[in-house]
């Protein structure tokens, strides 16, 4: 299981802050988000390849494709707007 | 060198960090401080107050990743950043930067970068409310993204 949140415009996009997904065969911030795209057209438009998030597992953004193990923390980060 | 990163749920009071401020100049010749406030007009229908959503740890392990750049590029003896989160009502400070540095170039500059790189990398995200009852999440600016460019550093 991985632990998933969901920040800002995104999280009232996809209509959730938070989620727990079954991981029981291991994947990749790519890999995740393939799925997530799977599930359906909203989905698929929110999380868009065309769109610029910022995936963070552990509490550390990626910058990079990155391997997401079972039982972790993983967030979806839209564009910020602070300062 | 002294930093300090503060995310404060609660309304910011200047003067304490004014005050504190003053603690941190032993010597120094320049402190530059910048304050940002909610403003209540940017569309024809006025705004009541900004949601400020961030994202525990990561955000200000960013805003300490943006400090230490800024400690890289210039010669600092402190540096401040108070960021609000939660509701912040119009009129209220929003973020509060302070660079502190024996010569004032280093402090204008060093502040200058902190504020482009908090805009445009600092995990925050605020939400705006409107006396007619709407509300819609601000969007990320061009601008912001435009003037981060000038400093060619990646965080």
């Amino acid at each position: 299981m991985i632990y998933i949140q969901y920040f800002g415009p995104l999280a009232t996009e996809l209509g959730t802050r938070t989620e727990s997904l079954p991981w029981d065969n291991g994947g990749t911030t790519e890999s995740l988000l393939q799925l997530l795209r799977s599930r359906n057209p909203r989905w698929a438009s929110a999380l868009a390849e065309d769109k610029i998030f910022k995936l963070v597992v552990q509490k550390q953004i990626c910058h990079q494709l990155t391997n997401i193990p079972d039982g972790v923390e993983v967030a979806i980060l839209p564009p910020v707007t602070g300062g | 060198m002294s930093i300090i990163i503060q995310i404060e749920p609660e309304v910011l009071n200047i003067n304490e960090y004014t005050d504190l401020a003053m603690l941190f100049n032993h010597d120094q010749g320049a402190q530059v401080t910048f304050t940002g406030f909610v403003r209540q007009h940017d569309y024809v229908e006025p705004i009541t107050h900004l949601y400020i959503e961030h994202y525990s740890q990561v955000t200000e392990n960013e805003i300490k990743n943006i400090v230490d750049k800024a400690q890289q590029k210039w010669l600092l003896s402190a540096i401040v950043v108070v960021h609000r989160v939660g509701k912040v009502v119009v009129g209220e400070p929003i973020v509060w930067v302070m660079t502190q540095s024996k010569h004032r170039l280093d402090a204008y500059a060093a502040n200058e970068f902190i504020m482009d790189y908090l805009k445009t990398s600092a995990p925050f995200w605020k939400q705006e409310f409107f006396e007619n009852g709407e509300s819609h999440w601000i969007a990320a600016k061009e601008s912001d993204q435009n003037k981060r460019k000038k400093w060619s550093v990646s965080l």
